[in-house]
């Protein structure tokens, strides 16, 4: 079958399905997730713990860990079929095509190897350059993510190095290949706001010249509100709603995103404390019908009952709701978040 | 947020932590984890204190309690001089003065129950017979939002939210008069903090409990806080209401931090910043002077002569910054726009 792609469209992910096998029960991660990414776009993959983001990102690399497996689905990268790829053609493509920076730099980087030891390394592998100018290339990148003194730095081991330094690093070992995609899996928590503010502008600055595309993995909307051009928010392993930073903030039509940005607390304006009812539903026992049902306050029996459809809730802009489908005829309000709820 | 009446009921004078760094076998250096701090609480009210990894806040609220020992200063709390108490004398204090952990996981004892858990304080600090004990445990369970058949479970069988619940009520538990929070919401979903932040903050209003609230959050701290303190580097660098340091900062740190939060809102993308330039330096053997010339945009050469002390901005609001001086006698505050004219 032959379709027209978007040219713009670097990644697409279709129906896909991981899942984990416990002795619990079957664990869906991540249940029947489509979306897109365009290149030169950073988009923004919110969700709180347990919805499924950093799964949703090692089954595009296929390093889901067993457990898991990836059950169903279909991940294209530039016209590329990644599900039918052996493991060799995997190989290239991470580390080439896709890179990825972790949570904590600390633990990713290697502690027995110096920083531009291991950025060199992966200069020599995509290059196939002698040792010494991937070295120098090595330096090079460092000094492009603003490390200062970078031939001093490049000697040094990970333990050496600060928290922010050692991301630093992460981001030019990421970059140092050139990816077309950078999955950064919430590359900021941990990291002090006047050392985030400098590592968000780097990946910033580097995604938009690289005309790359970047999946940026977090839990801070904040940190989406700045960075992000699309947002997708997942929830207990599915897509609620996914559609463009600014209509998903001033116009947010599922539930669970009003009651994330309601319960977002900003320096900037005084306003009263919201929260979402409830925790996050037990991920071997979902909720029936709509996983969200149990902590919405506008839902009705339907909502138990039947799982509503991805549908259309503005220009470029999905939602997973049977208010929005028109199924369930109510008014959301905004109050019903700040309503005191034992 | 609740109304304090204006005595001060936990008051902190020249606090000072020194660390011991071994370097080679015989040699220590000194590392000053918190230098010379000074504030009060009043009865009922919240003060907050933040600022980043490292630059001494969890070692402060420690010191306060007595979980570490403090180098040099007073601690008093109601009529109390904690600082002159023997060790036993503190034990006996705990009842008093408690605290909540940032991890809420792995500050429960896994292999206890949560109503064993609950009744350790009891058994520790009060003389409650075993039907009053009881009692009192199933009442901590409802006041913190859990049911009664929670009392037989295990830590790991609750969410991390109802951990922290149990955290809450174990610090509740002996009817202490002041708890120092530490980070006590930093570990918790989004939708979730909402819920632990109300429960703190009923629970004030309910018990007249006095807190110290630690984070590195400033959108937190805003929320729930009446008075705020920034630390940098082991000092105080700007103190005042939180109107005041939200609305004015004074201090070109607590302006930069302010500035490096991102606003969950798209349309204030691109707003101007102040950034600043590097990474918080190592603590151990600091220069005399003012801890942030290293990052600082409006440094100059008197900002290396030792100090700043704590200037007068406002009526309550003081912040150490030389500038502070300057502008406040030009007449405007120390904001951004007066600095970089100075600079």
């Amino acid at each position: 079958m032959i379709e027209v792609r978007n040219s713009d469209t670097l990644l697409e992910v279709r129906g896909l399905h991981t899942y984990f096998y416990t002795y619990e029960g079957v664990v869906k991660a991540v249940n029947s997730v489509s979306y897109k990414l365009n290149r030169g776009e950073i988009t923004g993959l919110v969700g709180e713990s347990g919805s499924g983001k950093s799964v949703t990102a090692q089954s595009i690399i296929r390093l889901v860990k067993a457990p898991g497996r990836i059950v169903e689905g279909e991940v294209w990268l530039d016209g590329q079929d990644l599900m039918s790829c052996s493991e060799a053609e995997m190989q290239t493509v991470r580390g080439r095509k896709i890179s990825m920076i972790f949570q904590e730099p600390r633990a990713a980087l290697n502690p027995l190897f110096t920083v531009g030891d291991q950025i060199s390394r992966v200069i020599q592998l995509r290059e196939g350059c002698s040792r010494s100018v991937a070295e120098n290339q090595a330096v090079e990148m460092m000094r492009a993510v603003e490390i200062a003194d970078p031939d001093r730095r490049a000697s040094a081991y990970p333990h050496e190095l600060s928290g922010g330094m050692c991301q630093r690093v992460m981001v030019a070992m990421a970059l140092s290949a050139n990816p077309l995609l950078l999955i950064a899996d919430e590359p900021t928590t941990g990291l002090d706001v006047t050392v985030q503010a400098q590592v968000l502008d780097l990946i910033r600055l580097r995604v938009k010249s690289a005309g790359s595309a970047c999946l940026f993995i977090t839990h801070d909307l904040g940190v989406v509100a700045e960075l992000c051009e699309r947002v997708i928010v997942m929830y207990a392993g599915r897509v609620v709603e996914q559609g463009p930073v600014a209509e998903i903030f001033s116009n947010p039509r599922h539930p669970y995103t009003q009651g994330l940005i309601a319960s977002t607390l900003r320096v900037d304006i005084d306003k009263p404390i919201s929260t979402i009812p409830g925790t996050v539903p037990d991920a071997v026992h979902l909720p029936s019908g709509c996983t969200f049902h149990p902590r919405c306050p506008f839902a009705e029996e339907l909502c138990q009952q039947e799982e509503p459809q991805m549908v259309e809730a503005g220009r470029d802009h999905t939602t997973r709701c049977h208010i929005v489908s028109g199924r369930i005829e109510r008014e959301m309000l905004e109050e019903a978040w700040t309503l005191e709820t034992a | 947020m609740t109304k304090a009446n204006g005595e001060a009921f936990v008051q902190i004078r020249n606090l000072r932590k020194d660390f011991p760094i071994r370097i080679g076998m015989f040699s220590h250096v000194r590392l000053r984890a918190v230098d010379d701090i000074s504030f009060d609480i009043p009865k009922g009210a919240t003060m907050g204190l933040v600022g980043e990894s490292g630059c001494g806040k969890t070692t402060a609220g420690r010191c306060l309690l007595r979980l570490i020992e403090p180098t040099s200063g007073e601690i008093r709390m109601g009529e109390h001089n904690l600082t002159d108490l023997k060790s036993e004398q503190v034990a006996q204090m705990r009842g008093r003065m408690q605290m909540v952990f940032q991890d809420p996981g792995g500050s429960l004892t896994p292999r206890m129950t949560i109503g064993a858990i609950l009744r350790e304080p009891l058994d520790l600090h009060t003389n409650l017979n075993a039907h009053e004990k009881d009692q009192r445990v199933r009442q901590l369970l409802s006041q913190v939002g859990l049911q009664p058949d929670h009392l037989t479970r295990y830590p790991h069988q609750f969410s991390g939210g109802q951990q922290q619940r149990i955290g809450v009520a174990r610090a509740i538990a002996t009817h202490p008069d002041f708890i120092v929070l530490d980070e006590p919401t930093s570990a918790l979903d989004v939708s979730v903090r909402g819920q632990i932040l109300r429960l703190l903050t009923q629970l004030q209003e309910e018990m007249g409990l006095t807190y110290l609230f630690i984070s590195h959050d400033l959108s937190v701290i805003k929320h729930t806080c009446n008075q705020v303190a920034v630390m940098y580097l082991g000092r105080i660098v700007e103190i005042g209401s939180t109107e005041d340091i939200f609305g004015s900062p004074a201090h070109p740190y607590t302006q930069a931090l302010l500035s490096a939060v991102p606003i969950p809102d798209p349309a204030q993308r691109g707003k101007e910043r102040l950034k600043l330039p590097g990474e918080v330096p190592s603590p151990i053997d600091l220069p005399p002077g003012c801890r942030l010339y290293s990052r600082c945009p409006y440094r100059r050469d008197a900002c290396l002569e030792p100090g700043p002390p704590l200037l007068q901005v406002g009526e309550s609001h003081k912040a150490a910054c030389i500038l502070v001086d300057e502008n406040v006698r030009l007449g405007g505050g120390n904001t951004p726009a007066a600095l970089s004219q100075l600079a």
